[in-house]
């Protein structure tokens, strides 16, 4: 009796081993494609009937070509500039402007609030048309400020530190404010010590959307040098020609570190994901 | 000691991002220097960038060259404009000229450098003008061409004793040999459009407009004659569509295709792939009918503007005879012709350049010469644009007609199609064949009868708003409407007006000053947040009651009330635009949800290598889908060679690959696979952690009442994870209706210059739609005006879920 008990354990939990697998391998085959394809040389590309691993010693021609024929380096860096300054930016502003919403008292707060989250609903998609003639005014077409600026003043960051800040304890604040700490003071030796792992979520969040984003660089930016990581993906797809190696070259340029940095930040960034569910 | 280490973090981090931002290339500004913008590759901007350093040498002025992908020029050609700051010369596709030039965006060549266009006209292909002139006005100067040419394998056709067809008639009869002893024909797919389509109409005497563009011309008898027969032979016999060079240099008799329709391009490509077939191919014009009466070829290709607001424009114009000249195109021929497989070497439109020796077989070059001198193009027709993407519509709709028809009739016989074809090439069931032709006649009359009146409506709709709003801007000063005011200026001033108000208001009153702090802190986000959003929202109302081009400033916006919405709400696109995102969503999110539940809940058991699993399964979630669309455009490949058919194959699942990316029918599904690959992580996220909010004590007690696994999972799991499902359920349907990325690049991407959103616009939902009106078709107002019909839509979903969301706060 207790046999087929076990029997049956080891039998459902071998299904469910089956099952995982198969549904890494899924995940796994994209990846695995781009990154055996990206060392491999065009023949071997589209041979038939497709060798599933390597037929010949990795080349790192497809790299070489990329690399000369497209200043991918350069668009890494313009997109992580951007990311970067958007990041710092929310970080900033949305904190300040959270712990004002989460501990001050003032007029008309929770108006001012419910305002705020208000414009959450609207998507971006109909933004997209006068976003683009205002940019246009305000001159900033073919700059860094047309991206970094609309990426800053997002609603859900405010609401998402005013969440993290309102569980900090009054206490500590009210003890410094009769030690005669000032409010930037508070701000800045209580509060964002204390709201690091909010610091870490909003960071991953907001870099994350950022150096990701497409619709954004794709329509304000005119020069190649300033064009974003994903723009210069999309310049992969070519016309006339399909050179799968070269194209997967670039993919495993702009997925790899990524993956890198998620394998080692696996577990904060899953969490800084997870509360991104909150929005709305 | 915790503070001195997040001041240095921070400081480090300063640090890092001034270094990165002192990077940023400036350019010395002491030569002059033009800008450049290259249609087309890599390749074509590494060609100009070397001629450009000649061209510094002999006159110091300097070039720098940006290639322009084909799939988006539109979009940042007219950006560039709108935002006032284009490059000074670019290439443009043909209708480029007419387009810009119509809403005064490009200089017409003719009023300012009228020399240089005396002689240039005297050196260049008469016909290749054809669309740079609109109006009178020389907006553009002819820089490439190409056509259809027709390739064969000389040793094959020795083999079937067959002669390179001269006539349409002769080339059909070949094709049908070729069919009956298994062969292909290949023809190029994206050229199976209306444009395309001009190779077949044009001998007749048919043009898609008549020569005053005011009428559809679908019901002449040329027009329908000709697009029977391009019908007829794109369906009856068996045709290799997506890349045909492929089965071209294969030497295996049952995937060949030893003729095949396409671009001169492919001509180098066919010598790098297969040099034993240097002497083995030849290359004729692509015939014409015999009782045709034009030899006319279409042409395609591309054309120089120089935009109005260059400050460099006789540079410009230099820079553009440079590159016309016959030693420049001598160097670009061999340079392309050399790049082998990837050479996207067009045609020279320079007379004597092709009386120069190059490095061709003599037949090959009497071929080419003779295409080019019989290429021609349709005048630029105002507001044609809405006519021909529904001609284009129309070709699809018909040919799967016929392809169904097809099939059925094979499927009688317990045949394939494949060999239905081939047995009615071979003439073995002459009766079907008949049939056959019988129903295509019939669908086209049917079809046309149909679409003709509302073709003709949607071109007298688009020369309306020309003649009533844009015609008499070639003759207007348009300095004086920039200096006007406008909504964006008006409510920029409102803006700046309110927040002067608030922060005197906040200072005046004594109560709230105290609080001053607070409210400085609370401003940054606020302040952005009615810059970026809150304005663009005010200006968009007003636009969408407008038209509005955006290469002109926004004072000439033309107010026209509700006509944009009534326009949208009449279109047949709206409803197929809100079928194919709800299409999206019902076969999206349910699967994914599903899916997501049965891995959320074998992850939630943390079998090892737990971590690692976690990591697979998360991993698509935090990619790019920009890089992620990129692989499975790869994965997707329609030929034998692309790992989703080569596995279909092997599997026995099918026979032929299927043509995943080029077919209007699957390409949906296509994107469907695709977002369920990427989204599924998001999906599987959100369930874990609702999975961790069930109380574990309810397994317990269950399991003690006997309740086995399934019944477990049915009867606690699926109802505990209920919030979660309608919170995704909610969410991934917004996200639905907003999908743009993986259409975009599975679409053709930057790659594709026409049918950017899935072959036919099969993929075309909500934002590309806006994006092809706003950004491609420069109408702001009609963009505007399906944004809000989106945000309504979006704004009903979201309503929904927060009255079911308060709802269960207030009741918990």
């Amino acid at each position: 009796m207790i046999h087929l008990y076990q029997l049956r354990r080891y039998l459902s939990k071998l299904t469910i081993y089956l099952i995982l697998c198969l549904g890494g391998l899924t995940v796994f085959i994209p990846f695995y494609y781009m990154v055996i394809t990206s060392v491999k040389k065009i023949a071997d590309v589209t041979k038939v009937p497709i060798s599933l691993a390597l037929d010949h010693w990795p080349t790192f021609e497809p790299y070489n070509r990329l690399l000369s024929e497209m200043p991918y380096l350069h668009f890494m860096k313009n997109s992580l500039w951007i990311s970067l300054c958007t990041t710092l930016g929310t970080l900033f502003f949305s904190t300040l402007a959270g712990y004002a919403f989460a501990k001050h008292h003032f007029p008309y707060r929770d108006k001012i609030f419910m305002l705020l989250l208000a414009t959450m609903m609207i998507p971006g998609s109909v933004l997209l048309v006068p976003g683009f003639l205002l940019m246009r005014d305000l001159g900033f077409i073919n700059t860094y400020w047309s991206l970094i600026l609309p990426g800053i003043s997002g609603a859900f960051s405010v609401f998402l530190a005013r969440q993290f800040i309102k569980e900090i304890p009054n206490d500590i604040i009210d003890a410094a404010r009769i030690d005669g700490c000032s409010e930037w003071g508070i701000y800045y030796k209580i509060i964002l010590p204390l709201s690091k792992p909010l610091l870490a979520t909003l960071g991953i969040l907001t870099f994350l959307y950022s150096w990701n984003n497409f619709m954004g660089p794709l329509l304000y930016l005119m020069d190649i040098d300033k064009y974003t990581l994903p723009l210069g993906i999309a310049l992969l797809q070519g016309r006339y020609t399909r050179v799968e190696n070269v194209q997967m070259a670039g993919a495993a340029l702009a997925i790899i570190p990524v993956l890198v940095i998620f394998f080692f930040f696996q577990r904060q960034i899953i969490k800084s994901l997870a509360s991104s569910a909150l929005k709305e | 000691m915790l503070r001195t280490k997040q001041i240095s973090y921070s400081v480090l981090l300063c640090g890092i991002v001034l270094w990165l931002g002192m990077f940023d290339v400036s350019y010395s500004q002491q030569d002059v220097a033009i800008k450049f913008w290259a249609l087309g590759e890599n390749d074509q901007a590494a060609f100009f960038s070397l001629i450009a350093k000649e061209f510094y040498q002999k006159t110091h002025i300097k070039v720098e060259v940006q290639p322009v992908p084909w799939g988006d020029f539109r979009t940042k050609y007219l950006t560039a404009m709108a935002a006032g700051i284009p490059p000074d010369v670019a290439t443009t596709n043909l209708s480029g000229p007419a387009e810009y030039g119509q809403v005064a965006g490009v200089i017409d060549f003719q009023q300012v450098f009228p020399e240089s266009v005396a002689r240039l006209k005297s050196q260049i292909f008469e016909g290749t003008f054809k669309q740079a002139y609109f109006r009178g006005h020389l907006f553009g100067i002819p820089w490439e061409a190409t056509s259809l040419a027709l390739f064969y394998r000389k040793d094959i056709f020795r083999k079937l004793n067959l002669q390179p067809p001269e006539t349409a008639e002769e080339m059909e009869k070949v094709i049908a040999t070729l069919t009956s002893h298994d062969y292909y024909y290949g023809f190029i797919w994206s050229r199976n459009t209306s444009w395309g389509m001009g190779t077949f109409i044009w001998p007749y005497g048919a043009t898609l407009l008549d020569s005053s563009g005011e009428h559809v011309t679908w019901q002449h008898p040329g027009f329908l004659k000709g697009y029977k027969n391009a019908i007829r032979i794109w369906n009856i016999y068996n045709m290799y569509f997506e890349k045909p060079i492929e089965l071209f240099i294969i030497d295996d008799p049952k995937v060949c295709a030893p003729m095949f329709a396409d671009y001169y391009w492919r001509y180098s490509e066919i010598i790098t792939r297969a040099p034993h077939l240097e002497h083995e191919f030849g290359i004729v014009p692509y015939p014409y009918p015999a009782d045709g009466q034009s030899k006319q070829v279409v042409m395609g290709g591309t054309n120089f503007v120089v935009f109005r607001l260059s400050q460099h424009q006789s540079e410009a114009m230099k820079w553009i005879e440079f590159l016309l000249s016959t030693e420049v195109q001598l160097k670009r021929f061999t340079y392309f012709i050399n790049l082998g497989e990837r050479s996207q070497l067009m045609l020279s439109v320079n007379k004597e350049f092709w009386n120069l020796p190059l490095p061709l077989p003599n037949d090959h070059k009497k071929s080419l010469q003779e295409i080019i001198a019989r290429s021609f193009n349709e005048e630029y027709q105002v507001g044609a644009n809405d006519a021909n993407r529904l001609l284009e519509k129309s070709i699809y709709i018909i040919e799967n007609q016929i392809k169904d028809y097809i099939a059925e009739r094979a499927a009688h016989y317990q045949i394939s199609s494949y060999d239905f074809k081939k047995k009615m090439a071979q003439g073995l069931i002459p009766e079907e064949k008949n049939t056959i032709l019988a129903f295509i006649d019939q669908r086209v009359e049917e079809h046309f009868k149909t679409i003709t009146p509302i073709g003709q409506q949607l071109l007298d709709k688009g020369r309306m708003l020309y003649k009533k709003y844009y015609s008499t801007i070639l003759d207007q000063d348009i300095q004086t409407f920039e200096n006007k005011l406008d909504i964006l200026k008006i409510s920029k001033i409102i803006v700046a007006l309110l927040i002067a108000m608030v922060i005197f208001w906040i200072l005046y009153h004594k109560t709230l000053r105290k609080y001053w702090i607070s409210y400085l802190f609370i401003a940054p986000p606020l302040l952005l947040i009615s810059v970026f959003i809150l304005i663009p929202i005010i200006v968009s109302v007003y636009i969408s009651f407008t038209k509005y081009n955006p290469i002109l400033p926004l004072s000439m916006a033309h107010w026209v009330g509700l006509e944009n919405l009534t326009d949208i709400l009449r279109d047949s696109t709206l409803w197929e635009t809100l079928y194919r995102s709800f299409y999206y969503a019902v076969l999206v999110i349910p699967i994914q949800l599903c899916i997501g539940i049965i891995f959320a809940s074998l992850l939630d058991k943390n079998l090892f290598p737990e971590k690692l699993f976690k990591f697979l399964y998360f991993s698509p979630m935090v990619t790019s889908v920009i890089a992620i669309s990129l692989i499975w455009l790869a994965l997707y490949a329609g030929t034998q060679y692309g790992w989703i058919n080569s596995f279909l194959i092997k599997f026995g699942l099918i026979k032929d690959p299927i043509i995943f990316l080029k077919n209007n029918r699957i390409f949906m599904n296509t994107v469907v696979i695709l977002s369920i690959w990427q989204g599924l992580a998001f999906v599987i996220l959100i369930i874990l952690a609702g999975l961790q909010n069930i109380p574990r004590h309810l397994y317990e007690a269950a399991e003690i009442d006997g309740a086995n696994g399934f019944q477990q999972f049915f009867h606690i799991t699926i109802p505990g994870l209920k919030p979660q499902v309608i919170f995704l359920v909610i969410m991934n349907t917004i996200g639905s209706l907003q999908v743009f990325e993986q259409i975009y690049m599975l679409g053709g991407g930057s790659g594709e210059a026409e049918s950017r959103f899935g072959p036919q616009d099969s993929g075309m939902t909500m934002v590309p739609w806006i994006y092809r009106k706003g950004f491609e078709d420069f109408k702001m107002g009609e963009a505007s005006a399906i944004a809000y019909i989106l945000f309504a839509i979006i704004m009903l979903l979201t309503i929904i879920y927060w009255k079911y969301f308060f709802r269960k706060e207030n009741n918990a």
